[in-house]
Parts: structure tokens; C-alpha cells; sequence
């Protein structure tokens, strides 16, 4: 039959069709940004409180949430009333900021075991916020060591960052406490959070007691100085830095959770957090 | 009361039926089989001409008919089979197997002028899809991997969350809400390689049956589905075999009689092999599956008849530092025994279970994570064949299901971690049912039953009570409950009322109609769209109440064409209580108060389907339309407001046909259409921190866009050669013909470059549509033996 020999020729041009096409494949961008048109919310403000026992200056922003779409800063809001109370009855009034609209600041330190009350009142709208300071354990140490297969990479890459020193961490967690913890790690002074889509926290769920030599997970180059900063957080903190993670690294609710709002202890459906920490900051300069 | 009412009703409703028995009836009954590999087969027709009426066989093969003495012409219509016309002269109990050939007149230019099946309209079964494996071998599939889930997913009033899952959606249920089992033992999770492929082996399945509805009362569990596949038994009457290489991955199967005629074996294994190609191009693609069925048979006599079929499935991710595995196994042992010849029996002991496991291997954050669940069933079911107008069945089943969360182990002297064990839950679960398929008149039908089902959750265990159970930032434990082994911690009573009827028009068309409730006790911890292997089950407790569905449907369904074509159509309204949720930012993953994030709500859904289906002939196939909608209230979720489920589609519309070109050539297309899924997108974006953070209104407020795909496939059979024992066929499938780029899902990040660098200042914040399959060619080389 003609048609049977036609089609083993057609059969033989899609196996040489399927070779090139799996080429193609592979050049295929799966993936593109889109503009969609969305709903603009009705804006919220946006809260941002932290005292610690660390500084001597505490300090609150007070901003506008703004259109998905819209770059650039977000509006700071100025003129607000800004103060907090601790148990003890002391009050704290704070005072905007000359050069920083939005941003206010008020001079204390911050106490181990007291806690603290936000009230912010912005045109008459008051926002409450209450949140109690933990204790924190301590870094015993920090240490540093070449990474061996890190470097071997960098030199088949040709990279010559000299970025193959890894950082381990020292402390002890207390196990007879329920502890929840938030990280910030620094690099001559600046963040590391990758570009700001990862939050490092945890709780001690599932953790035992030493904590002797956690790798911090990034690589260092020779004379950097490494700042790791160890935060005592509430276990409310600890749902918004989850919830936070969470949002900023979703899939869109196939494989993950679908997105929500964070938790967040501000009243009146004001977004942001007021966090109250403990801190414990640990030095080290890579080769020294 | 109302509910003792309603049993009172079905139990005058059979005994009517008794006194309809008349004495000098006899009974014929036996087995149908396959002539050819004497598979035992389901679902024949059994027509008698002299009363108009029939009896299916059921799902082991069997029949039993009781008539008044006389001769009697029977006709046995199944698909793809030849119809067999039998005379026989009815004088005392009979016991008669009867042998079907596999049909051969689908490539005669003539058209049969055999009667065909006129099952669609005379059955009683309504919301019922059977997936015809034939069909789905032919048809071209994703890798070249013939999948029934995948058919499964194109049926009518059936969704999914994209391509590459194996996750359905039935009529606007969740993915857990859908009994899967295999060789009646539950399958927890039915995916390979995260759906890409189902567990199914196309190879060794005999039938699979879903249904949407109308189901019976022998079967509960879950709220929206029933899918039934059952393998082959093995060929019992010679050895044979079938194999393929496929783009992916691999298989081979090999049947035969161990003693012929009395036992026989089937063996099959899987794997893909994606792994290893890569691995030999210097690539590393440390991701494989596997999987094993084996099943052995021994038929001793016509009254007995034994079964032990295991199923073992594997993923297995490995990486340079830990790996991550999990999979199914199941094991039935099946015994049918005939009491007398219009008594049938059939016990089944199966066993379930699914396992993961992810460890690391790392100095100090080294660590082993497991989690598993476990069931094990002791089931009777009875069938007694009274006389041609009905059919009773009753039975009992006990179930004892063991759920194990999880557990870490740390890994290496130095790990950071510290073994922690949550909380194993266990539960016990009973049911009984009686049911009756009832001849009222020569036009009206009914199938009524009633299960009555107990859960209980019971010790071991330690149960927190919570001042309040749904405030899951604030965990108050007021006490804890100590429960011994086996000691009850919370029963719950339930009676499952299932009613279906047909009314026949004429010849060619009937009305149908059905009420269901079904109930579900056991609830996947989930709050993707799509379940992933880690996800685990937990059983109804003090802080889950059992999920509940009422369903009504209403059908027409039409045959055209002295039966070549199947129409039918039907409407739903299904309404859900209870159904699980979880409340916003849910911590699911290793929780030790995973109670608090429990919140139960509602769910409604309503939808119509048509669907018209050709089953003989050069082309065959189906086509069908849902329009749908199905919408979830949940407390804590979406401010308490209404909105869309994940798994509503507006509208959906499947296409599956093959086409037989010639005696060696055979062409298949699949084309799908449907509307994208409900999704949450930002509407607003604000700072903390120096994060840029995304501020969502709406729980599933816009629509991915529209999904449509066509995809082909040529099979080309060996050449013909009666020397040769052997045949072989090739499959070769596009995928995606026209290479559109389906919405799979969106996600929303801060600006970035093609190599992830973030542009600007890191406040532009983007949204990304992510697709999955581009046009993609497979190739199947199949061997039969």
C-alpha cells in the first residue's frame, strides 16, 4: 500500500523533526513577565517599629502601601503621634525626623523582660501595637575556613572573586525555653538577604542544645568583615518573618500555600510589625 | 428519625422484592472471559431476549441470572469484543463460563450490523466514566507515557489544576476528596515525579472506572469521586508478554498460567530513566521513579477463587548531600466464594501505605526527616441474585489506619538538631451497607442502598485541648488528654443514603437520576492547589469534624445511530460541609499544634455536562463540554467571604479520538479547552525593612488565561509476520502541536534581569507566568508477545 510507505516517510521526517525540536526546546523561555491589569487596593499604612536593647536611639516608620505596579519609594507619612509606653510607666514620645520624613525617633534603651506599647495616632486613626522582649542567648563564636569544593568551582568558573571562606556559628540554645530567633548577616556592612527575597529566623522546634559550628551559608572573600546579628523574637515575630518568607518566595498556590497577608500584631489593620528584640552581635574578619 | 424512616424504607423495599420470588426458577451463572487470554471480564452485558432485561457481570467476572424454566436466547455485548448469541435450555441450576473473542470488525469498510451495546442508556449508572485503556494507549500522550489519569482528567464534570499534575478535581471537590484504588487497596498518592506521570502502568490495568456520581453503597470515604482500577489477572492461557522504550521511561510486562486454567501470574515493572541518559551526557538529572505490579491467581474451582496482587512505587530524588523518596505500596488478597450459585462473595484484605522521607547529610544541619500512614481493610461484600429484577448486596468492612506526621532525626555527632516524634493519630473505621438493584418495570430501574459508617479516632494518644483551637498565634493548652491503645477519643455516626433510577424512554434514550451523601474522615493537610508527596493525612478528631456531600444529579442520555454514538447530559448540585481548610499563612509542615489551623467551611458547586462518545468503528473517542462552578466559604479564609474555589473552571471541553487510517496505522488527537483557574494576585505593594512586599485583597480574585492544547500521536504496528511470535508498534506524539505557552501558574517577585539580578532599586516588583511544556515530540517503541 502507497499510503503505508508515505507515512513511514513522514514517520522518519518527525523522528529527524522531534531531534530539532528538542533543540528548540531548550531555547524555550518558559517563563515571562506580565502585566495583568489588577485592582488597586485601598492603601494602608504601614507601620515599622523596632526597639532593641542594643541601640539608644528606637525608632518607627510610618508609610502608605502603594499600586503593585507603582516603582519607587512609598509615601512616608508625616505629622503622626508616635509613642510607646513600657510596664514600668515609662513613656517615650517620638519626633519625626527633620531630613527623614515618616521616620521617628525617641532616645532609650530598650530592657530584657519589659514590655512595650505602640500607639501611633495618624489624623485621628490609632494603631496598637504590644510586644514583650525576650531574652537572647549568646554567640559564643564565630570561626572561618576555606571551602575547598567552593574554591575549586570558582577556578574552573575562572572567578576570581576569591569568595570560598565559609563562616560557622557557635551558641548554645537553651532547651528549657520555647525560643524563636531572627538573623540579620552582614558583609563589610551591608545586608546579605538576597536582594531582599530570603529572611533568615527559626524556632527551636526541632533544635538540641549546641549549636557547635553551623555553617551561615555564604561564602566570604579574604579581609571581609562578617557581622552576624541574633535577634530574640515573639513567637507572633516569628509568624510575620515566616509568613513573610512564605509570600515573597510563592508560587502562585499550586505547589505552595496561596498568597496571604501576614500576621502582624497591629491593630486596626494597619500592615508592618512592631518588634521588640534582644540582640547579640558576633564580629569576625575573614584571614584574621 | 428521619434517617431510621429511610431505612425502613429500603429494608420493605427488598422484602417486597422477596415476595416476588416465584419456585420454579433456576439459576445460570459462571464467569466471562476473555477467549483469548482468559481474563476474567467486567462489566459484559448479559441480555435475555425473552424477558427484555440483563445482568452485568460484575467486577470479578461473575454473573448469575434466575429465570422460570425454559429456553432462554442470550446475548453478551462488551465493548471491543464480538457479540456472542447463545442458546440455552433451562432445566436445573446451571453453571455456564462463557468466552468472548476480541472483535476484529473495527477495520471492515462495512458497517457491523450487529446490534451494539445499548448499556449507556439501559444501565443504571449516572456521573459513571469508563476509561477505556485501549483508547488511552492510543491516544498521544505527555513523554509518550500512556496514562490513565490523564484520560481520567478529560472526562466530563472532571478538572485539574494544569498539565503535569496528576491531581483531579470532581465536580468542584478537592483533590483528597477522590477514592483512588487501586485493586480495592487506597492509593494515598497516585503521582509520579510530582504528576508528570501517574502510578498507573497502562500495561498491566484491566479496567478503570470513574465515578462522579451515583455511587453505590458498597463504596464511601471520599466526598467526590470514585476511581476503581483493577489490573489483569494474567493470561491463563499462555505466557506472553508486552514491553516498550519509551521517551522517558521503560517498561516490560510478562503473564502467564502457572497451572492452566487454575492459576496464573502477571509481572510488571517501571522505570524512568531520565537519570540515566544524563548522567551518560555528563548532565545530572538525579531525579527517577519505578514501579512493580505483581499479582497471582489461583482458581481451584468455580467456587473459589483466590488473589494476592502487590503494588510497589517508588520517587527517588538524589543529591550530592541527602535525597528525598517516597511512594506507595499496596497489597490485596482477594477470595471470591460462590455460596451457591446466586450467592456471591468476595473478601478482600488490603493494605495501604505511603511513606516519605527527606534527609541531608551535613555537619551540622544534617538530618532525617520521615513521615508515613498506614491502613489496613477487612472487607465482605455479598451479592445475592434473587431473581432478574433484583439484585441485593450488603456487606461490612473495618479498617485500621495508623497516621505517623512525622519525625526528625538529626544526622552526624554535631547536628543541630534533636529527634522529635509529633504525634501519631490512630483511627478505627466500620461500615455496613445493604443495597438493592431493582426492576420496577420493564422501563424503570432503581439502585437504592444505605451505608452506615462509624469512625473513631482512638489512642495512643495525647490530646491538647485548646482554650480556643482556632487561634493558632496565642496556643493556649488548658490540658492534656491522655487516651490509652485503642481507647476512643471521639466516634462519629453516619448514614450514607444512595438512591439512583432510570427511566427508559424508548430504545434509544432514558432519563437518569441520582442522590448521593457521601462522607470523608480522613483529611490531606494541604493548602496548595495541587497536593505534593509531603503532604501528609490526618483522621476526623476532636478538632475536625467529618467532611460531608449531598449530590443530586439529573440526566438525559440518547444513543444515535443503532447505538454507534453515546450521548448524555447531566446536571449537578453538590453541596459540601465541612470541607477542610486551613486558615491563611497555615503552618502545615511539621506542627505540633497543627489542630489550630483547621477551619472547616462550605462548599458549593453546580455545573452541567454533555458528552458524546464513539466507541466502535474506525474513529472512536469522545467530546465533551462542563460548564461549572463551585465556590468555598471558610472562616478566617478571605475575611469569611465567599470565594471562587481553586478548582473552579468555568468552562471545560475535551476532545480524545483515534483514527484508524489503515491495518497498520492508527491516528490519535487530544485537544483541551478550558478557563484558567481562580488565582490571588497582589493588588498593592508596601515596604518593611527593606523587603518589598506584596499586599493581597482577594483570595482567588483573578483568572489565569484561558488553556487550550492539541496534541497527536501515529501508531504504526509491525509489519505482519506469522513466523514471528512477537509484535511490535511504534508510537510517535507531539505534544502541544502548536506550542502555546499554557498559564501554569503566576508568582509575583521584585524586578529582575534574565540572570536573577534585581533591577534598579528593588522596588519594581514584577509578575511572572510560568508555563510548562513547550512542543514536545515522544517516541514508543511497544513490543507484544
Amino acid at each position: 500500500m502507497t499510503s503505508n510507505k508515505q507515512f513511514f516517510y513522514v514517520f522518519k521526517l518527525f523522528i529527524f523533526a522531534s531531534i530539532i525540536a528538542s533543540l528548540v526546546t531548550a531555547c524555550n523561555n518558559l517563563e515571562q513577565t506580565i502585566t495583568p491589569d489588577l485592582n488597586q487596593a485601598s492603601p494602608r499604612y504601614v507601620i515599622e517599629g523596632l526597639v532593641t536593647n542594643a541601640a539608644t536611639t528606637q525608632q518607627v516608620t510610618v508609610s502608605r502601601s502603594t499600586g503593585y505596579y507603582n516603582s519607587g519609594a512609598t509615601e512616608k507619612i508625616s505629622n503622626a503621634s508616635v509613642v510607646i509606653e513600657d510596664d514600668a510607666g515609662n513613656i517615650f514620645t517620638f519626633e519625626e525626623s527633620e531630613d527623614t520624613p515618616g521616620r521617628y525617633t525617641a532616645n532609650f534603651t530598650g530592657e530584657i523582660g519589659r514590655t512595650y506599647s505602640l500607639l501611633v495616632n495618624i489624623e485621628g486613626e490609632l494603631f496598637e501595637a504590644s510586644e514583650s522582649m525576650l531574652p537572647i542567648t549568646t554567640i559564643d563564636s564565630l570561626t572561618w575556613e576555606i571551602d575547598e569544593e567552593e574554591r575549586q568551582e570558582l577556578e574552573e568558573d575562572n572567578d576570581d572573586s576569591g569568595e570560598y571562606y565559609d563562616v560557622f556559628l557557635f551558641t548554645r540554645e537553651p532547651p528549657e525555653t520555647e525560643d524563636y530567633y531572627l538573623f540579620k548577616f552582614y558583609t563589610n556592612g551591608v545586608i546579605e538577604n538576597d536582594d531582599a527575597q530570603e529572611v533568615y529566623f527559626s524556632d527551636d522546634a526541632v533544635i538540641g542544645e549546641s549549636i557547635d559550628g553551623l555553617e551561615i551559608g555564604f561564602f566570604y572573600a579574604l579581609e571581609d568583615s562578617v557581622t552576624v546579628e541574633m535577634y530574640s523574637i515573639t513567637r507572633n515575630a516569628f509568624l510575620f518573618f515566616s509568613d513573610l518568607q512564605t509570600l515573597l518566595n510563592n508560587d502562585g498556590g499550586v505547589f505552595g500555600p496561596i498568597p496571604a497577608n501576614l500576621r502582624n500584631n497591629i491593630s486596626n489593620g494597619a500592615l508592618g510589625y512592631f518588634q521588640v528584640s534582644a540582640i547579640d552581635r558576633e564580629s569576625i574578619v575573614i584571614g584574621k | 428519625m428521619c434517617q431510621i424512616k429511610r431505612i425502613s424504607l429500603s429494608i420493605s423495599l427488598v422484602l417486597i422484592s422477596f415476595y416476588s420470588f416465584s419456585q420454579q426458577n433456576y439459576t445460570i451463572s459462571g464467569y466471562v472471559k476473555d477467549a483469548g487470554t482468559g481474563e476474567e471480564l467486567l462489566g459484559v452485558t448479559l441480555f435475555v431476549e425473552e424477558i427484555k432485561n440483563g445482568v452485568v457481570s460484575n467486577p470479578y467476572g461473575f454473573y448469575s441470572i434466575t429465570l422460570p424454566e425454559g429456553e432462554y436466547n442470550l446475548t453478551l455485548s462488551f465493548i471491543g469484543y464480538e457479540t456472542l448469541k447463545k442458546k440455552i435450555k433451562l432445566s436445573q441450576n446451571q453453571s455456564l463460563n462463557l468466552q468472548l473473542s476480541e472483535s476484529t470488525t473495527q477495520l471492515q469498510e462495512v458497517v457491523v450490523e450487529a446490534e451494539e451495546e445499548d448499556h449507556n442508556v439501559k444501565d443504571l449508572s449516572i456521573g459513571k466514566s469508563e476509561i477505556n485503556i485501549v483508547q488511552v494507549k492510543n491516544l498521544p500522550a505527555l513523554f509518550g507515557e500512556p496514562d490513565i489519569i490523564k484520560m481520567v482528567q478529560m472526562q466530563p464534570g472532571v478538572l485539574t489544576a494544569g498539565e503535569g499534575t496528576s491531581a483531579f478535581f470532581v465536580r468542584g471537590g478537592s483533590a483528597d476528596q477522590n477514592m483512588i484504588l487501586l485493586d480495592e487497596a487506597p492509593v494515598y498518592d497516585p503521582s509520579h515525579l510530582f504528576g508528570l506521570f501517574s502510578v498507573f502502568n497502562a500495561d498491566v490495568i484491566k479496567s478503570s472506572e470513574l465515578y462522579r456520581g451515583g455511587i453505590p453503597a458498597q463504596y464511601g470515604g471520599r466526598l467526590s469521586s470514585l476511581l476503581d482500577v483493577r489490573t489483569k489477572d494474567g493470561n491463563t492461557n499462555r505466557l506472553s508478554g508486552a514491553g516498550s522504550i519509551g521517551t522517558l521511561a521503560s517498561k516490560i510486562m510478562l503473564e502467564g498460567p502457572i497451572v492452566r486454567d487454575k492459576s496464573s501470574f502477571i509481572i510488571s515493572g517501571r522505570r524512568s530513566y531520565a537519570d540515566l541518559i544524563a548522567k551518560a551526557v555528563g548532565q545530572s538529572i538525579p531525579v527517577y521513579f519505578y514501579d512493580l505490579n505483581a499479582k497471582v491467581n489461583w482458581k481451584p474451582n468455580n467456587k473459589n477463587r483466590f488473589f494476592l496482587a502487590a503494588y510497589l512505587g517508588r520517587d527517588v530524588i538524589n543529591f550530592d548531600d541527602g535525597g528525598i523518596g517516597w511512594g506507595n505500596k499496596t497489597t490485596t488478597f482477594r477470595w471470591n466464594h460462590l455460596f451457591s450459585e446466586r450467592l456471591f462473595s468476595n473478601t478482600t484484605f488490603a493494605f495501604s501505605d505511603f511513606d516519605y522521607k527527606i534527609s541531608l547529610d551535613d555537619d551540622t544541619q544534617g538530618f532525617e526527616w520521615t513521615a508515613s500512614m498506614q491502613e489496613a481493610t477487612l472487607k465482605k461484600d455479598l451479592t445475592f441474585f434473587l431473581n432478574p429484577k433484583n439484585e441485593i448486596s450488603f456487606g461490612a468492612s473495618a479498617t485500621y489506619r495508623r497516621f505517623s506526621p512525622g519525625r526528625i532525626v538529626p544526622k552526624g555527632d554535631r547536628s543541630i538538631f534533636t529527634t522529635v516524634q509529633l504525634d501519631k493519630m490512630y483511627a478505627m473505621d466500620y461500615a455496613f451497607y445493604l443495597g438493592n438493584t431493582q426492576q420496577i418495570t420493564d422501563r424503570f430501574s432503581v439502585q437504592y442502598g444505605l451505608r452506615y459508617s462509624i469512625f473513631q479516632n482512638t489512642g495512643k494518644a495525647d490530646v491538647k485541648i485548646y482554650e480556643d483551637p482556632t487561634d493558632n498565634v496565642d496556643i493556649n493548652v488548658l490540658e492534656v488528654r491522655k487516651y490509652d491503645r485503642f481507647e476512643p477519643i471521639k466516634t462519629f455516626h453516619n448514614l450514607e443514603p444512595r438512591f439512583s433510577a432510570r427511566y427508559t424512554l424508548n430504545d434509544a434514550s432514558s432519563l437518569k437520576a441520582s442522590y448521593q451523601r457521601m462522607i470523608q474522615n480522613i483529611h490531606l493537610i494541604a493548602n496548595s492547589t495541587v497536593p505534593i508527596p509531603f503532604n501528609t493525612w490526618a483522621p476526623s478528631s476532636l478538632y475536625l469534624d467529618p467532611q460531608k456531600s449531598d449530590q443530586i444529579s439529573v440526566g438525559y442520555f440518547r444513543n444515535f445511530v443503532s447505538n454507534t454514538y453515546e450521548f448524555s447530559t447531566e446536571i449537578y448540585y453538590k453541596e459540601m460541609m465541612n470541607v477542610t481548610d486551613f486558615a491563611d499563612n497555615a503552618q502545615l509542615f511539621f506542627n505540633e499544634d497543627l489542630a489550630t489551623e483547621y477551619r472547616q467551611g462550605d462548599s458549593d458547586s453546580y455545573g452541567i455536562e454533555f458528552n458524546v462518545k464513539k466507541n466502535e468503528g474506525r474513529l472512536t473517542g469522545f467530546a465533551n463540554y462542563t460548564w461549572s462552578k463551585t465556590t468555598r466559604v471558610v472562616p478566617d479564609v478571605n475575611q469569611g467571604m465567599e470565594f471562587l474555589s481553586n478548582f473552579d473552571r468555568r468552562h471545560s471541553f475535551n476532545i480524545a479520538a483515534t483514527y484508524q487510517l489503515s491495518e497498520r496505522y492508527m491516528l490519535g488527537a487530544n485537544f483541551v479547552y478550558y478557563t484558567g483557574r481562580p488565582i490571588t494576585l497582589p493588588t498593592g505593594r508596601y515596604e518593611f525593612d527593606g523587603y518589598n512586599v506584596d499586599l493581597i485583597s482577594e483570595r482567588n480574585g483573578y483568572k489565569l488565561s484561558d488553556f487550550h492544547r492539541l496534541d497527536i500521536s501515529v501508531t504504526r504496528e509491525g509489519k505482519k509476520n506469522s513466523t514471528r511470535k512477537w509484535k511490535t508498534s511504534q508510537n510517535l506524539g507531539i505534544y502541544n502541536v502548536y506550542n502555546r505557552r499554557n498559564p501554569f501558574t503566576i508568582y509575583s517577585r521584585t524586578r529582575q534581569n534574565d540572570d536573577g539580578d534585581v533591577i534598579g532599586d528593588g522596588s519594581e516588583k514584577e509578575l511572572r507566568r510560568v508555563s510548562l511544556f513547550p512542543i514536545l515530540i515522544s517516541y514508543a517503541w511497544r513490543v507484544r508477545f
